[in-house]
């Protein structure tokens, strides 16, 4: 009785495990992109301090950093994370970009008009859509980085 | 820390912090592949990337199958 009982249960672990591992999978949990800021692809006011970590310098203006390798090359579901380590002025934006359309730029950004190649969040709130002129210049969320010497 | 999900399948990115999140449709454009990035205007801001943030969550779910497995054993013990 009590050997069919742990039959049972190893059973159902087993199944479990197979459901996990497919959940993983699916979100490519196991597979570790090596994203790293490109030293080619970034404004020249962007300097590198190391692979993960860089910081606008010289003068105010907008100026991207763009990471490779691009984010298709990760599976099905990519997920990533940036740390704001520092950002005095309220004004710094993350989320992913079409690399082509900001090197003919100039990794510049004009926000008041979609075409501007990114998708992403800012510091104050902002949405910023390449697409879609009603998540493009406005603010969705509450402020999410905190405006002085922060790290989050 | 912002954590950002992109499902290529649904095209919908989802950024994270916390309790919060927000969701941004995206469309893909052939040719020209998308890429994580981060946008600065002022001087001296900092952006990190953090590459092993995805760890925890494969911690969790051993956590959780490990206490499931208590669970039917003890069920089991009765």
């Amino acid at each position: 009785m009590i050997k069919k009982n742990i039959d049972e249960v190893n059973k159902k672990l087993t199944e479990y495990q197979a459901s996990i591992q497919t959940s993983i999978n699916t979100q490519n949990l196991w597979k570790k992109m090596s994203f790293k800021f490109s030293p080619t692809f970034k404004h020249a006011d962007i300097k590198l301090l190391s692979d993960h970590l860089v910081k606008s310098q010289n003068s105010a203006g907008y100026k991207f950093a763009i990471m490779e390798p691009d984010i298709e090359k990760s599976g099905k579901i990519s997920t990533f994370a940036f740390k704001i380590k520092q950002c005095t002025s309220n004004w710094v934006a993350v989320g992913m970009c079409h690399k082509n359309i900001v090197v003919s730029k100039n990794y510049g950004f004009n926000f008041s008009a979609i075409g501007h190649g990114g998708y992403m969040i800012s510091a104050n709130g902002g949405s910023w859509s390449n697409t879609k002129y009603d998540a493009n210049n406005c603010v969705k969320v509450q402020i999410w980085f905190n405006s002085r010497h922060s790290s989050l | 820390m912002v954590q950002i999900s992109v499902d290529h399948d649904a095209k919908k990115m989802t950024f994270k912090k916390k309790n919060e999140k927000y969701e941004l449709e995206f469309a893909t454009i052939p040719g020209d592949a998308l890429y994580p990035c981060a946008l600065f205007y002022y001087m001296n801001d900092e952006v990190e990337f953090l590459p092993n943030y995805k760890e925890w969550l494969v911690c969790v779910f051993w956590f959780w199958l490990i206490g499931l497995s208590c669970k039917f054993y003890n069920q089991a013990k009765k």
